[in-house]
């Protein structure tokens, strides 16, 4: 196994170096740091001379598709480097498209590809879509995302967002996505829980594409009891993208509490009739995810 | 003081004194231009009548080269054509994998060291007509050294299997479109793309030092232009490093020096608004002999790279439209900027989708920032159409065009990337004309050989490689081709009030040539022989021409 490397990309203003001052406020890793220091936002220095263990390497300049001799070469010198970081964050130039430097990295063997966060900005979107010089290239990048994020939801309005997510569902096929406000991702769905996707998507667009909207229902009978507020923090994490939930538990006293969510009022309250505790839990297919929403829900019942 | 040329014939382009046998010149301008009597000054003078068998006429301007094409001559040249070193003599274009493998054994035996690379440029084996080259055939040159060798389009390479496996590739497994593979699974030693090329420049002696060019480079480049009589060379593309701007002020400063350029900064890497006060800086070490201080930008790739950006119905055979090699909100702010600041920008568009968003993009800049005389010039701009012509009129644009396209990859426009109807219009200069934009006409050298007099021969001929005529309608005549390689591309740079006619005020930049180029047959225009170049009343002869 190589370096393990994210890459972060998305068209300009989309918060890829908001995000990437994100990372280094919060991380524990020691991360090299490869970014594209072409936009309005600029790195905070302040983190990085904080951090002088932690990050190894900045390096300016572009990275960009067309420029891969000094990609290619901060990589290589990465590695010849004595300490070895733990992970690489390469921010790719606004234009440039995920498939180009995957490829490119495929051919280093030291690394080992964990993926593409793939950042939009939800209030450009649509517009974005439809613009005549740049709609295939935000079209293609979207296409190439490993973790698709919709940043900057909180400047519209909840229908206009709704919109936005409807546009993309139907669009573009989605394999982990996240909403987020000034490109806020914890860490773990950045960097690590995120297995490497397909390396090579097609560079063809999917315009004529339509998903009709299924959702996904997970039935869960807890066994034990859960903590209430573990439970209501953990449905409206972002990253498991839950639309509704509804049903009976036993809360960490062992009384039966009725839930429900519909994905921004979220009500607990002492149940007035016995029965088993039961809840069903709905998302979106593609944007709901399942698997680790029930695993991490069996992880916090205490039988 | 006062120093007087006699010429069997000045052709000024200036016509209220289209043609004369004298010009005065002092402290390296023209003091006038005609008749012996009528120029004669009160004072000395001293007369020279080394030219009087000779035609002079204005210094001709390279509106689009890379100070590039002097370092390439470090390197063995594989191209097809004959093609003139800076020396003068001539490199033997190579026709087929035969002469190759031979060029390449011949240069391998007089590299002393045994492992060091060899390395070429210039191959274009589309022109070959026996079997495709692979890394078997660079083996049997050798087995111990790298050989790489860059092709003209500088889209593909080929490398031999030393080369391969220094650079990690000679396995298997390999999952990648830039890399093809043989038939035994491992790459076939074709390299394409730019970003997969990059990956084995520096195994093969083709790396970041020998790109970014050295004095000796730029020297050879001078001695190019003299051989082209060129005496101003546009330097389209360079990312002006302290080091190379101390290099090219000490360089053309040297008295033997023949060439004038004019060097744009190349907006890579940095943000519109870190870049602005960087020119503006560098606008102030400006000499004589070297002018900073303008931008250039690239809109999109290129045409026959399939990269360029073009509109409904895109390429002929089907290939997905290119990309953009810079964003369009960054073109936007920099065009603002740069009007602010009064700074002059070129703008690199191959299709005509890139060609829109340039015009686009200016005309929102204009709203914002109203100028009048700006000279924004779009460069290649190949496919514009008759409307985008108007636009660019309106928007107050220039268009330096890439005539040399037609013969170098005019057949494979017509049957590939563009189709007949396009490849018809590609590179318009009539229409320009027609439609008042100011016109220059290039070479891109070294993607095409440095020249004006053979880029004046495509403008006014229009033929391709195979013979084929692109685009009758699209021809201009003489008088403008040499307009358009003189004062028409001196206009684009903002230093037509200096050069690019011979007159009163102007430096005294000649073109030195055997014969009245108005007396040359269209058809012939490319093989007129040049004696050299004068610079500020300094003659630089050719080697072996007088």
């Amino acid at each position: 196994m190589g370096i393990p490397l994210t890459l972060i990309s998305g068209y300009l203003g989309t918060g890829k170096t908001t995000l990437i001052n994100n990372l280094l406020r919060t991380t524990k890793k020691k991360i090299a740091l490869l970014v594209n220091d072409f936009g309005d936002v600029n790195i905070d220095e302040s983190l990085i001379e904080a951090r002088t263990d932690s990050i190894l390497s900045i390096a300016g300049g572009c990275v960009c598709c067309s420029y891969g001799n000094e990609l290619i070469e901060t990589l290589e010198s990465i590695n010849s480097n004595e300490i070895l970081p733990d992970h690489i964050v390469l921010e790719a130039s606004g234009i440039a498209l995920p498939s180009k430097i995957i490829q490119t990295i495929s051919l280093m063997d030291f690394l080992s590809f964990h993926g593409t966060v793939l950042l939009t900005d939800a209030s450009r979107l649509r517009s974005q879509l439809n613009d005549l010089y740049i709609s295939d290239t935000i079209s293609l990048q979207i296409e190439q995302h490993d973790l698709l994020v919709l940043n900057k939801t909180d400047l519209l309005k909840k229908d206009e967002l709704l919109n936005c997510i409807d546009t993309l569902s139907k669009r573009f096929e989605i394999r982990k996505f996240l909403k987020t406000v000034n490109a806020h991702i914890e860490e773990k769905d950045m960097l690590l829980d995120f297995a490497p996707g397909e390396k090579v998507k097609s560079d063809k667009i999917k315009f004529e594409k339509k998903q009709p909207h299924e959702f996904i229902s997970s039935t869960i009978k807890p066994s034990g009891t859960i903590n209430a507020d573990t439970l209501s923090t953990l449905l409206r994490d972002p990253i498991y993208n839950i639309e509704r939930a509804k049903g009976f538990f036993k809360d960490n006293k062992g009384e039966l509490c009725t839930i429900q969510y519909d994905g921004l009022t979220l009500e607990i309250k002492k149940a007035e009739n016995k029965t088993d505790p039961v809840f069903v839990v709905i998302g979106k297919k593609n944007f709901y995810n399942e698997k680790e929403f029930v695993e991490k829900l069996n992880s916090i019942q205490t039988i | 003081m006062l120093k007087i040329f006699k010429a069997k014939k000045i052709v000024t382009m200036n016509p209220r004194n289209p043609e004369a046998q004298y010009m005065s010149v002092l402290d390296g301008k023209i003091v006038q231009v005609g008749d012996l009597n009528t120029i004669k000054p009160e004072g000395k003078y001293e007369l020279d009548r080394r030219f009087e068998n000779y035609v002079l006429m204005p210094g001709l301007v390279e509106g689009h080269s890379h100070l590039f094409e002097g370092a390439l001559w470090s390197k063995l040249y594989c191209g097809y054509f004959d093609r003139q070193k800076p020396d003068g003599t001539i490199s033997i274009g190579i026709k087929n994998v035969k002469e190759l493998v031979q060029k390449l054994k011949h240069e391998n035996e007089t590299l002393l060291d045994s492992n060091a690379p060899l390395a070429g440029w210039g191959l274009d084996p589309i022109y070959f007509d026996d079997k495709a080259l692979d890394r078997k055939i660079l083996d049997v040159v050798s087995d111990q050294r790298p050989i790489g060798i860059l092709h003209a389009s500088g889209h593909k390479l080929n490398i031999n299997s030393v080369g391969l496996k220094l650079a990690g590739f000679l396995r298997t497994g390999i999952n990648h479109e830039g890399l093809p593979l043989g038939d035994d699974g491992l790459p076939s030693g074709e390299i394409r793309g730019a970003e997969t090329i990059a990956l084995v420049t520096r195994h093969v002696g083709l790396g970041k030092d020998w790109l970014s060019g050295d004095a000796e480079g730029l020297r050879n480049f001078g001695k190019i232009c003299a051989r082209a009589g060129v005496t101003t060379a546009a330097d389209l593309a360079n990312l002006q490093t302290d080091e190379a701007v101390e290099m090219m002020l000490k360089v053309t400063s040297e008295a033997d020096f023949p060439a004038r350029i004019v060097s744009l900064r190349y907006m890579q890497g940095i943000s519109p608004k870190e870049l602005i006060p960087k020119v503006l800086e560098l606008k102030q070490k400006s000499t004589e002999n070297l002018r900073l201080g303008s931008i250039k930008i690239v809109a999109d790739g290129s045409i026959q790279g399939f990269t360029a950006r073009l509109k409904w119905p895109g390429y002929y055979n089907g290939a997905p439209n290119g990309m953009w090699y810079t964003a369009p909100e960054h073109i936007q702010e920099a065009y603002e900027l740069a009007l602010e600041n009064n700074i002059l920008v070129h703008t690199h568009t191959n299709g005509d989708e890139a060609t829109e968003l340039a015009l686009d993009c200016l005309e929102g800049a204009l709203a914002k920032f109203p100028k009048n005389d700006h000279r924004f010039t779009l460069q290649h701009c190949q496919l514009a159409s008759t409307a985008q012509f108007k636009r660019m009129y309106k928007l107050g644009m220039c268009a330096n065009l890439f005539s040399n396209h037609h013969f170098y990859w005019g057949d494979e426009h017509y049957s590939l990337t563009v189709g007949p109807e396009r490849a018809h219009r590609m590179n318009a200069c009539k229409t320009a004309l027609q439609e008042k934009v100011p016109l220059a006409i290039h070479s891109d050298a070294p993607v095409t050989p440095l020249g004006p007099l053979f880029t004046a021969w495509c403008a006014m001929n229009r033929l391709t490689f195979s013979g084929r005529t692109l685009g009758d309608y699209e021809k201009i005549n003489k008088m403008e081709a040499l307009y358009a390689i003189t004062l028409g591309a001196a206009f684009t740079l903002k230093i037509d009030h200096e050069v690019g006619s011979l007159e009163t005020g102007k430096k005294a930049d000649c073109c030195i040539l055997e014969e009245d180029p108005f007396d040359v047959e269209e058809l012939k225009f490319k093989d007129q022989k040049i004696v050299g170049t004068i610079k500020g009343g300094k003659p630089h002869i050719n080697e072996n021409s007088v």
